[in-house]
């Protein structure tokens, strides 16, 4: 039975998390969960998917307060990810992300240049079992999923001195991911869907002794295919992280609880290839500590092939 | 008198400096000297006093004969003649040495020219007034050596052992170190320390603001700080300053300026909140900007600062550029004292305080840092953290003399004003203290005269701590107020607040005052 997949495959993925959170402002935003392909359930489907992501790190925050940041600072990260999924059987997939980030960060009121990294992400592996999938003839679909996150990425990279994890291509860490995703169908051709994720992100330690916080994600929201070209989405996405570490000691400043809203749209130009721009919109955070830079907002386009 | 020369050969400054009185070059060496085993050979010397300086021509020959037929209009072919001249200290004199060349014989043209980089060094030590060693190395010609001289005659030396004796200072009395760091830092590619060791804080350079403008109230103002907040005390003449610890953990720098003698002076107040240590550092005067800035790295877990004129990075608590163009030089440092804000305003009701109208939005009644001021926190890498023999975030007011450190927890003073009379390495030092007040400072307590006081504690009348022998009250800033000696300044130590593992970080194996 052929899956239905419409905009499916755009909230599936934009469901499954964030990006991994770093160093002292919770700001980093080197993605690896987010942009994971998990489209593919049905046996011999195979998806390939290229996003590129603008993230704005430039808002200040004191818990859940916006504070006006006088130094004029302009941090973002700028992501090129190739995911792909690949559907073993009709129940287990597999799906698989790696990842080139380019950091910059100046602070306007400096008399020093615009730091600057780049080079390869962490990647990610993660197998799923979909006990059923949406179909003609079934509105429900669940899927789990357990994976690794490997430190593929660049982890000491250097402008003079080695960088803040924050700007760090990659974690320099394996992390190990949790993973859920449910999906309802409001009519048999699957037009209009509600959708909900949950995932658990455990981080390791780096050669530095630096260990980000756990991460716990919630995403739930509606897609609408308006017809087999177009669709568009809208997603609530909460998440919550613990303070990063280092020597074993949380860190000031880093983690607390976000809740984004994620509107994406896409457009199949055929049968098999499509592309989609999302965005992500802070509506709410209660940051630890005193003072935090955090996401100003994100904006991303992907492209998408289906090979089957 | 002349030494015989394997007594000459075995001559060595070492072994004088350990069995006689050190020497000390002067006029009364104004002389010609000369090898007896290389006759023909000598060196005409000048001591120019004023200038701490010394001059030498050395005549001599080529390294090899010349060539038969080789000719010569005035003297021989293998004549040779150089000059040197460099400062000295004490017994010795440290020489560039210079080959002029491309002169005529008493002609104005063509001009003689000499290349200002010199052909090589040379190293001048006298012994006494009649014995000495040069060392010479000229590289270009493959040469180097030594030659034990002596002088031609002694006529001179009743002179120069008249002057060599009054040169001797009349005491010795211990100068504190300029900077906190090995004396003779090794620099690599303008580094003095490994680079691996400067980390990344986070928020980037200037990410955390220095004030730039201070805006100052008096102590009735808003942004009074609550009477056991900690401040950072400036006193220059009679401008008193607090700066309080809410206000500079969160911007570490304040760019201020004082007036002295009436001219404007540029000071830069530095407070690193990781490791509990305040500076007051004044600007070279060669700078255009004289403004310090946050580089966004840390040393040793301790703010490492940058000057807005060469972006030379200066790590706070050794007090000496450590990486650019001004790397191992080292600020004039100025007195500050810590203590509460009670305390503070106390001593002095004139005071200024800090205004909270920095420019900046920030909650100063937040700390930044959660409970990192008590717990066992360490946020970035250090060395030494194994040495527990303290909590590591109490605060200990540590001095540095030579390889020698030693530590004073404030937690240790009584509730009251305790004085220590004590002794750091090769220094005699009074230490004023008190646990309730929360401060401490630290003195050499010997004169410039070498006389050494001994200290007794004052209490109930701050800013005076203590009273010497001799009668005469002394403050906090080490000025005696009262007595035979009011006016006097205390020589002031290496020495500041931090907390213990900062301190032990950067000076490990300190001694611990009981």
């Amino acid at each position: 039975m052929k899956r239905l997949l419409l905009t499916a495959g755009l909230i599936q993925a934009l469901c499954v998390g964030e990006p991994v959170q770093a160093a002292t402002c919770s700001c980093a935003g080197a993605p690896v969960l987010i942009y994971l392909d998990t489209t593919a359930v049905e046996k011999g489907q195979f998806f390939l998917s290229y996003t590129a992501e603008d993230h704005q790190i430039n808002d200040l925050v004191s818990g859940s307060q916006d504070v006006p940041d006088e130094t004029g600072r302009d941090r973002s990260t700028f992501s090129h990810v190739l995911s792909a999924s690949y559907a073993l059987s009709d129940y287990w997939s597999i799906s698989a992300l790696t990842s080139y980030v380019e950091h910059e960060r100046k602070i306007g009121s400096s008399f020093f240049p615009k730091a600057r990294s780049s080079g390869m992400g962490d990647s990610v592996i993660l197998l799923r079992y979909t006990p059923f999938f949406i179909t003609p003839f079934r509105r429900h679909e669940l899927s789990f999923g357990a994976g690794v996150r490997a430190p593929t990425g660049e982890n000491e990279a250097a402008d003079f001195f080695i960088l803040s994890e924050d700007m760090q291509p990659g974690t320099g860490a394996w992390g190990g991911i949790a993973w859920a995703s449910y999906s309802y169908a409001f009519n048999q051709a699957a037009t209009v869907q509600f959708h909900a994720s949950a995932n658990y992100l455990h981080n390791g330690e780096n050669d530095r002794k630096y260990t980000l916080g756990r991460e716990y994600n919630l995403a739930s929201g509606f897609s609408h295919s308006l017809n087999s070209r177009f669709g568009y989405s809208a997603l609530l996405r909460y998440r919550q992280s613990d303070p990063d570490r280092r020597f074993g000691f949380e860190l000031p400043n880093t983690g607390g609880e976000w809740l984004d809203f994620v509107p994406a749209v896409r457009y199949s130009f055929t049968d098999r290839f499509s592309a989609a721009l999302s965005g992500r919109i802070p509506i709410w955070r209660d940051l630890n500590g005193a003072l935090q830079f955090t996401t100003s907002y994100s904006w991303a386009v992907s492209l998408r092939y289906g090979f089957r | 008198m002349r030494l015989g020369l394997a007594a000459l050969l075995t001559w060595s400054v070492a072994a004088i400096a350990e069995e006689a009185p050190p020497f000390y070059i002067n006029p009364g060496l104004n002389d010609a000297w000369f090898n007896a085993d290389t006759p023909g050979q000598g060196f005409l010397l000048t001591v120019y006093p004023d200038i701490q300086s010394v001059f030498l021509a050395w005549f001599t020959f080529d390294a090899e004969r010349p060539q038969d037929g080789a000719m010569a209009v005035l003297g021989e072919p293998g004549q040779r003649w150089l000059t040197a001249q460099g400062p000295y200290s004490a017994e010795t004199a440290e020489l560039t040495v210079f080959s002029t060349q491309g002169g005529v014989f008493d002609a104005a043209s063509p001009p003689a020219a000499t290349d200002p980089a010199g052909v090589g060094t040379m190293t001048l030590e006298f012994a006494d007034c009649t014995e000495g060693l040069v060392t010479y190395d000229l590289p270009g010609a493959g040469l180097s050596g030594e030659i034990p001289i002596a002088r031609l005659s002694n006529d001179n030396v009743p002179l120069c052992i008249e002057l060599a004796e009054a040169a001797i200072p009349a005491c010795s009395r211990p100068e504190p170190d300029r900077s906190h760091g090995v004396d003779d830092p090794v620099v690599t590619n303008f580094h003095m320390v490994p680079p691996i060791d400067i980390v990344d804080g986070g928020p980037g350079p200037d990410g955390i603001p220095a004030i730039d403008n201070p805006v100052f109230e008096d102590r009735a103002g808003p942004s009074t700080p609550d009477p056991q907040q900690l401040v950072v005390g400036i006193r220059i003449g009679d401008q008193v300053r607090a700066y309080p610890h809410d206000i500079l953990d969160w911007h570490e720098i304040v760019n201020d300026n004082f007036l002295v003698n009436d001219q404007p002076q540029p000071l830069s107040l530095s407070y690193c909140p990781l490791t509990g240590s305040a500076m007051l550092w004044k600007p070279f005067e060669d700078m255009n900007d004289p403004t310090f800035g946050t580089s966004g790295t840390l040393y040793y877990s301790n703010l490492v600062l940058y000057d807005r004129e060469t972006k030379t990075l200066w790590s706070q608590m050794l007090e000496q550029g450590i990486r650019g163009l001004r790397v191992t030089d080292i600020p004039d440092r100025l007195p500050v004292v810590e203590t509460t804000w009670e305390t503070w305003s106390s001593m002095y009701p004139g005071t200024q305080v800090l205004s909270r109208d920095t420019g900046y939005s920030r909650n100063y009644d937040d700390y930044p840092y959660d409970d990192y001021r008590d717990d066992n926190t360490i946020l970035f890498p250090v060395p030494n953290l194994a040495d527990g023999r303290l909590h590591r975030k109490q605060r200990v007011l540590g001095i540095n003399v030579g390889d020698h450190s030693k530590v004073y927890p404030i937690l240790n003073f009584p509730a009251g004003i305790e004085v220590l009379n004590d002794q750091v390495g090769d220094m005699q030092v009074v230490v004023a203290g008190s646990r309730d007040r929360n401060l401490g400072v630290v003195f050499s307590r010997q004169l410039e005269d070498c006389t050494v006081l001994e200290f007794e504690a004052v209490q109930n009348s701050l800013p005076v701590v203590m009273r010497d022998s001799e009668g005469s009250e002394w403050d906090l800033f080490g000025q005696a107020v009262s007595g035979p000696r009011e006016g006097t300044q205390l020589q002031k130590t290496n020495s500041y607040i931090a907390y213990w593992f900062a301190w032990t970080a950067f000076f490990p194996g300190s001694e611990i005052n009981p």
